[in-house]
C-alpha cells in the first residue's frame, strides 16, 4: 500500500503562531517596528543591498520581472525592496504602517535617487483589496508573513492584486549560533520561538494547488554593535522584562562576537514565486 | 499508512516552540519515502525495464528527449551550463537527458542497468552523431562512488528516484561524484488518472514529489525547485505496449485490459500520436 502523507500544512501554520503568542509577554505593535527601523535598515543596506539585489536577479533571470513591471511589496519595513527593485522598474509601492519604517524608506530613497515609488500607509489586512486589483505584475514580501495567522486569506488577497506572480522570501534556519545561546541565557529552559517561514510557507502553497518555485540565495549581514543591541532590546522586551542585568548579558555577548567593531552574518534565503493562474490536479 | 498531525509522528499539539523555521522536521520524511516507493521499486526491476526498452525508446524519440531538453535549458537560462561540463546521468533510458546534454557539453556517462535500454541509448546517440556518451551496464547503487569522486559537473537522476528506497544514501553518493550541482528530477502528478482508475492500477507517484522535498530539506539540503511542463509523445502502438506492460507490472494482462487500453490511447491520440502532458519538479542544488 502507498503511502499517503495528509499532513494539515495550515494547521501547523496556526499552532506556530499561537505557540509563538503564548511564549510572548505582548505581540509586536507598529510602534515597536518605528524602533527597528534604523537597525532594520543596516541590515537590509548591507552590501549595496545585496539581499535585495539577489531576489531581484532571481526573479529577473526567471521573467517573473522586468524593466516594465508594476510592483507591490507588502510590508516593506526600511524598503527592503523598494530600494534595489525601484531602479529596475517601472513603478514599487510600498505597504508599510510604521511611521519609523515610512520615514527611513523616505531616507533611503532619496540617498539612492528613487522616485518611482509610493507608499500605502497601512498594514496590509487594511488595505483595500477592489482599489488595486489586479494593477501589479508582482506582489513580494520578505520575512513577513508570519504576521498572518489566517495565512491563506492574506496569500489569496496578495494573488488579488497581481497580474502576474506573486513571490514571498522566507530565512532558512535563521536563527544563529549566537542568537539561540543568548535566549538560553536569558531565557533558560524555554524553548526558543518558531516564526512560520521556510519550507513550511512552500508546503502550503503546493497543498492549496499552487505551483511555487524556489531558488536559494545566499547574503550578508554587516551590523554595528548599537544597531543591534536595539534588535535585541525591541526582542527581549517582548518576551521578559528588560533588566540591566539582561542587557549586560547581551553586550558582553556581542562585544565578544565582534570582528572590527561589526557583526557579520551570512545567511540563506528561499525565494519562493508563483503564478497564481496556474494550478495543479490535486488528491 | 498515513502521517498525520496528530499522529505518533508529531510532536503534541501543545507544543509552543521549535527549532527556527523549519516545522516539518517531526515527520519521518525517511521512512514516509521508502514506504512510497517501496511498492514501485519492486515491481520495476531492471527486467521490466529491459521488456520497456522498444517502447520507451520510441516515446523519448518522438518526444525529442522533450523532457530532458527543459531540465538542459532550465540551467542553459540560469548561467550555470557551461560546454567542458562532465555530466553523470543515473538511469540513462535511452537518452532523454544525455542525448540533450551530449549535445551540449564535454561528455556525458550514464547509467544504465538494463541491456536492452543501454543498447537504445547507443543506437540514438549514433544516430544523433554523438560520439561523448559512456555507460556504465549497472544500477547507481552497484557503482563504486569513490571510483568517481569529484568526477563529474552535474549528476542527474531524472524520474527515477522510485529505485533508492535508502534516498539519502544514494544522494549523498551522488554529491560525493559531482564537483558542480546535483540535479533530481520527479513527476509532481499522477498522469493517465482516469486510465489507471480503469485498469484499478495503483497511482504511481502520489505524493512522492513533496516527500522528496520535505526529506531533503528535512535533512539540511534545501535545493532550488524548479516545476517544469512537459510532453510525452508516443506512436500508438508504443504507448499500447507501454500500458500493457505497466499492468503486467501488477497483474495478468486480461482482454478488457486490451479494451480499456487501446480505447482510451484512440480517445486522446492526434495524428497517430498519443501526447501526454506532465509536470515536473526539479530539484537541483549546488555540492559544497
Amino acid at each position: 500500500m502507498m503511502a499517503e502523507i495528509t499532513v494539515d500544512w495550515i494547521k501547523r501554520w496556526e499552532e506556530i503562531y499561537d505557540g509563538r503568542l503564548r511564549t510572548m509577554q505582548r505581540d509586536y505593535s507598529i510602534d515597536d517596528w518605528s524602533r527597528r527601523a534604523e537597525d532594520y535598515s543596516e541590515r537590509r543596506k548591507t552590501n549595496q543591498y545585496e539581499f535585495g539585489e539577489n531576489v531581484w536577479s532571481v526573479l529577473a533571470s526567471h521573467g517573473v520581472v522586468g524593466n516594465q513591471s508594476r510592483v507591490i511589496e507588502v510590508g516593506s519595513g526600511p524598503g527592503t525592496f523598494v530600494i534595489p527593485f525601484s531602479k529596475h522598474v517601472d513603478h514599487l509601492t510600498a505597504v508599510e504602517p510604521a511611521e519609523g519604517m515610512i520615514r527611513v524608506i523616505r531616507e533611503n530613497a532619496r540617498e539612492a535617487g528613487i522616485e518611482n515609488y509610493d507608499i500605502i500607509p497601512k498594514i496590509w489586512q487594511d488595505v483595500s483589496i477592489p482599489e488595486i486589483q489586479g494593477t501589479y505584475d508582482l506582489v513580494i514580501t520578505s520575512t513577513v508573513i508570519w504576521m498572518f495567522r489566517d495565512i491563506m486569506q492574506q496569500i489569496s488577497r496578495m494573488e488579488e492584486v497581481t497580474r502576474g506572480h506573486c513571490c514571498v522570501v522566507e530565512g532558512i534556519d535563521s536563527t544563529d549560533a549566537l542568537g539561540k545561546k543568548l535566549w538560553h541565557t536569558i531565557m533558560g529552559d524555554i524553548p526558543y520561538p518558531s516564526y512560520p517561514g521556510y519550507p513550511l510557507a512552500y508546503n502550503l502553497l503546493y497543498q492549496s494547488g499552487r505551483i511555487p518555485h524556489v531558488q536559494i540565495i545566499n547574503a550578508q549581514s554587516l551590523r554595528t554593535f548599537e544597531k543591534l543591541m536595539t534588535m535585541y532590546r525591541v526582542f527581549y522586551s517582548l518576551y521578559t522584562e528588560f533588566t540591566p542585568k539582561v542587557e549586560e548579558t547581551i553586550r558582553s555577548a556581542l562585544l565578544a562576537d565582534s570582528i572590527s567593531g561589526l557583526h557579520e552574518r551570512n545567511y540563506q534565503s528561499a525565494v519562493v514565486w508563483w503564478d497564481p493562474k496556474e494550478r495543479r490536479e490535486i488528491g | 499508512m498515513q502521517y498525520n498531525v496528530t499522529g505518533v509522528h508529531q510532536e503534541s499539539g501543545s507544543r509552543k516552540t521549535g527549532n527556527g523555521t523549519n516545522m516539518t522536521e517531526s515527520i519521518d520524511w525517511k521512512a514516509a519515502w521508502k514506504e512510497s516507493v517501496e511498492e514501485s521499486g519492486r515491481v520495476s526491476t531492471p527486467g521490466y525495464w529491459d521488456s520497456r526498452a522498444c517502447d520507451y525508446a520510441k516515446m523519448v524519440d518522438t518526444s525529442d528527449c522533450d523532457h530532458g531538453r527543459r531540465i538542459l535549458n532550465l540551467f542553459r537560462d540560469q548561467k550555470i551550463l557551461h560546454d567542458d561540463w562532465d555530466v553523470l546521468d543515473i538511469a540513462s533510458g535511452p537518452g532523454a537527458l544525455t542525448i540533450p546534454f551530449a549535445e551540449r557539453v564535454r561528455s556525458v556517462m550514464a547509467i544504465e542497468p538494463a541491456p536492452r535500454m543501454a543498447v537504445c541509448l547507443m543506437e540514438n546517440a549514433r544516430r544523433h552523431g554523438l560520439k561523448n556518451i559512456g555507460v556504465i551496464p549497472k544500477t547507481w547503487q552497484e557503482v563504486k562512488e569513490t571510483d568517481y569522486e569529484k568526477k563529474f559537473d552535474m549528476v542527474t537522476c531524472c524520474h527515477a528516484l522510485w529505485q533508492f528506497p535508502d534516498l539519502l544514501e544514494q544522494v549523498r553518493r551522488m554529491e560525493t561524484v559531482s564537483r558542480g550541482y546535483c540535479c533530481l528530477a520527479h513527476g509532481v502528478e499522477v498522469s493517465e488518472r482516469e486510465l489507471k482508475k480503469s485498469l484499478g492500477v495503483p497511482m504511481d507517484g502520489q505524493d512522492q514529489f513533496n516527500t522528496l522535498f520535505n526529506f531533503l530539506n528535512g535533512e539540511g539540503i534545501y535545493p532550488n525547485v524548479n516545476i517544469l511542463e512537459y510532453s510525452l509523445m508516443w506512436p500508438v502502438e508504443a504507448a499500447i505496449a507501454s500500458k500493457e506492460r505497466f499492468v503486467e507490472k501488477y497483474r495478468p494482462l486480461t482482454k478488457e485490459d486490451q479494451v480499456i487500453i487501446r480505447e482510451y490511447i484512440s480517445r486522446n491520440t492526434t495524428d497517430g500520436i498519443y501526447k501526454i502532458p506532465g509536470r515536473m519538479g526539479v530539484l537541483w542544488w549546488k555540492v559544497g
